[in-house]
């Protein structure tokens, strides 16, 4: 964050904040090694930053997310969170309780429409038994953060509109006080202006908590909006790992600058329809 | 009319009580045995495919048979047991029922709860996953409650069709709603038959509809509409079975096979029985061979069959001797293989008899079945529906050479109207029928002999052999009863004006015999 603002985005290579995810060399397969989602990726992560899948349908992005909490299993190559491996799954809870440790948002939400949006927010942390006085305090709470009203805690997920569900998941996500947030095209199904301002109002949280945030999306602006790293993918490979900044004013592979140069063009577009005599066409 | 609705009336709290303790306890085990299937087939779809298929199967199977089918099995079972355990497993009644309407509550309960499971948004699993739920969690706080309506749907269609389902106990030996429907079929009782149809159809109509109230509760999460509709079943049902725990246990148990005669019969062994202060139940509607296996196995104490059915089917002798012969072979061979009493004839024969419309044999020249066999070809038989799978048709048809045009099988009343109306020549007519005098009929001579004898005998099941009350209630009746007598009381109940109820036809026949119980 504060290498953004300040440009000295040299830091975080450098390894001033620690390592908190570390991939190696993780391949995954989902026909038992014929082919692969995602092959031979290695990626390590500091601690606080924001950091964007960027990539295509197919390209492995969602899947490797998913390695992070387990819900992806490779096919080889390790993960490791502060140093540890992820413990092996067993048959009964394929690690569940380790994943209660990270949060999770989807873009479709989830949200389970037979409990309140207070139940909702509290499932997490009533599945590791905190007193349910901390709970009740932590919802309350988790409304304001995520700019909802208090007694939206009662109401039932149906009756809310696309941009409050995932406000609400975002709160799910956060209720038990992850370290680490792992989001799947989170903004992905509202429209611009809500997506805008819950992706800022997101980044405000990151901020303020010191999360590691790992987002997947297809939309180079939303990750260049938001992230302070963005990570291409490509066919299962990684094919460019930088800086917004440094992605949009240095020259990349082809194969990216396509992709950055989209947004550049519509906001030159945008910028000229604005001049009083030009014709953007 | 209200005198049949008033005996209906008069047994419908034993009739229900029984009907609801069948269909709760078959429901239960069916829940019991589908739900954890069903999980087990959503975490290995492998399962799923081949578990249905076994579940579809099953219920294509006629509801008659599948019940019948139990019958043999635990038969089997219980000899099984008693060599090796000293157990003995009651073939008839509860159990055998019990076990098939279990088999049928399975399919509805296990298709629902797989399709509810399986049907959840795998966005709502992914979350589930995501927060940190194990998959015990997973089931209970996320995948069972959001399939419960759809369960509950599941439960619904399985109570119906139990329900409907435990009317076909009555021929295995349990009583249901259907006994009303059994026994008017036989005796031409068509008010019996409806008020069983209306009463099953009105239980299985509320039940539905509690569970609607319940699955209403369920997909609203509304507790106070599950509660209540909970409630309503359990009192229900505890008001349902109260005639159970307050009628006593009966003592004696007598059968009757599946027409008007054993009804008539099995009423008037009954009513002489509880006469000596018995506690006495009728197991009515049972089929030819099960009866006679049901009281050599002691599931029921007492009950009348026929000389010749006994000895072709149970003896598997193919020659006809005289009666006196054929009465003691039958009682030395029945004591001594079978450890059934022969407690004596009651005085008249049920036969398997030729018979004509009078003024038709008239017509045709024909007296005798040899005289028929040389028309045969040009003329029609009606029979019922077992006659021409039984030896008695096999011998007559070999020792005359019998060949028809044509062979139609009826139910018994059908059958008599088919020969008024022309449909069919001849029948295969019950010498103890009260409609061979009523429709003007001639019963063909049998020169031959071709068919044996069918006195109707008294049997006592092996444990009863020396019971004084037995003895007492049942010894006047050998001997006792005419065929003429056994015609008027047969008519009384067979035909349909003036219709007497079995258990009214059973007093006046005591009357008009001259032993009033």
């Amino acid at each position: 964050m504060t290498q953004v603002q300040d440009g000295t985005e040299t830091t975080r290579q450098d390894g001033s904040e620690p390592t908190l995810i570390q991939l190696d060399h993780i391949c995954i397969s989902f026909d038992g090694g014929k082919s692969r989602a995602v092959d031979d990726v290695s990626l390590s992560i500091a601690r606080g930053t924001f950091v964007s899948l960027v990539g295509e349908s197919g390209s492995g992005k969602t899947s490797l997310l998913k390695t992070i909490n387990g819900l992806v299993i490779p096919f080889s190559g390790s993960v490791r969170i502060d140093g540890q491996r992820i413990p092996p799954a067993s048959q009964d809870d394929d690690n569940a309780e380790f994943r209660r440790g990270i949060g999770y948002v989807i873009q479709d939400v989830g949200l389970f429409p037979h409990m309140s949006v207070g139940e909702n927010i509290a499932i997490t942390p009533r599945l590791l038994r905190w007193p349910e006085a901390r709970i009740a305090d932590r919802v309350k709470s988790l409304l304001g953060m995520v700019g909802l009203p208090e007694d939206y805690a009662t109401r039932a997920p149906r009756m809310l509109s696309g941009g409050q569900k995932q406000r609400v998941g975002v709160a799910r996500a956060l209720a038990a006080e992850p370290g680490i947030v792992l989001m799947d095209e989170p903004f992905g199904a509202l429209d611009p202006l809500t997506r805008d301002t819950l992706g800022r109002a997101y980044r405000d949280l990151h901020d303020r908590f010191g999360l590691t945030t790992i987002m997947v999306t297809h939309d180079m602006q939303e990750a260049a909006l938001l992230s302070d790293r963005i990570v291409v993918m490509q066919a299962g490979h990684i094919i460019c790992d930088d800086t917004p900044r440094a992605l949009l004013t240095q020259a990349p592979k082809p194969e990216v600058s396509e992709l950055l140069n989209l947004p550049r063009r519509q906001a030159e577009r945008i910028h000229a329809m604005m001049e009083p005599e030009a014709d953007p066409r | 009319m209200t005198g049949q609705i008033a005996a209906a009336l008069a047994v419908l709290p034993d009739y229900l009580s029984q009907h609801v303790v069948l269909s709760v306890a078959a429901l239960v085990l069916g829940l019991l045995i589908s739900f954890p299937l069903a999980i087990a087939t959503v975490r290995r779809p492998v399962l799923q495919a081949p578990v249905l298929m076994i579940a579809g199967l099953i219920q294509t199977i006629p509801g008659l048979a599948m019940l019948a089918l139990f019958y043999p099995v635990l038969l089997a079972l219980s000899a099984l047991t008693t060599q090796a355990f000293g157990l003995k497993i009651p073939a008839l009644g509860f159990l055998p029922s019990l076990a098939a309407l279990t088999l049928y509550a399975i399919l509805p309960i296990l298709r629902n709860t797989v399709a509810g499971l399986t049907g959840i948004d795998p966005t709502i699993r992914e979350a589930a996953k995501g927060v940190g739920m194990t998959q015990r969690q997973r089931l209970l706080q996320v995948e069972i409650p959001l399939a419960a309506p759809v369960i509950m749907a599941g439960v619904r269609t399985s109570a119906v069709w139990t329900i409907g389902a435990a009317t076909l106990a009555t021929p295995v030996g349990q009583t249901s709603l259907g006994n009303y429907i059994f026994s008017g079929l036989q005796t031409e009782n068509w008010v019996f038959v409806l008020f069983g149809c209306v009463a099953a159809a009105a239980l299985a109509f509320i039940v539905d509809l509690v569970l609607a109230l319940v699955e209403q509760g369920v997909s609203n999460r509304n507790h106070r509409k599950i509660a209540s509709g909970l409630l309503i079943l359990i009192v229900g049902t505890l008001a349902a079975v109260t005639p159970l725990w307050s009628g006593a246990q009966a003592t004696y148990i007598v059968g009757a096979k599946n027409f008007s005669e054993q009804y008539i019969l099995a009423e008037l062994m009954a009513q002489r029985m509880r006469a000596q202060g018995a506690h006495v139940a009728l197991q009515e509607g049972l089929g030819s061979a099960i009866a006679f296996r049901a009281l050599s196995s002691g599931d029921i104490d007492a009950y009348v069959d026929y000389t010749g059915t006994l000895w072709t089917n149970v003896m598997g002798r193919k020659d006809t001797p005289p009666r006196s012969v054929m009465l003691t072979e039958l009682t030395q061979w029945m004591r001594k293989e079978r450890g059934v009493t022969v407690l004596g004839p009651l005085g008249f024969e049920n036969a398997y008899v030729l018979a004509l419309q009078k003024s038709r044999a008239k017509e045709l020249g024909i007296r005798s079945i040899d005289d028929l066999a040389r028309q045969a070809s040009g003329l029609t038989l009606g029979t019922d529906i077992e006659f021409l799978d039984r030896p008695e048709w096999a011998a007559l048809r070999d020792a005359y050479g019998l060949r028809f045009r044509q062979q139609n099988s009826y139910n018994p009343t059908f059958m008599y109207r088919a020969l008024a109306s022309g449909t069919v020549d001849v029948i295969s007519a019950y010498s103890s029928d009260g409609r061979i005098a009523a429709d003007n009929l001639v019963v063909l001579e049998d020169p031959r002999h071709a068919v044996p004898n069918y006195d109707a005998v008294l049997l006592l099941a092996p444990k009863r052999a020396n019971d004084p009350v037995l003895h007492r209630a049942l010894r006047p009746l050998v001997g006792a009863i005419s065929v003429e007598a056994m015609r008027v009381a047969n008519y009384a109940v067979d035909r349909d004006d003036d219709k007497r109820s079995p258990a009214l036809a059973a007093e006046e026949l005591a009357r008009a015999i001259g032993i009033a119980p």
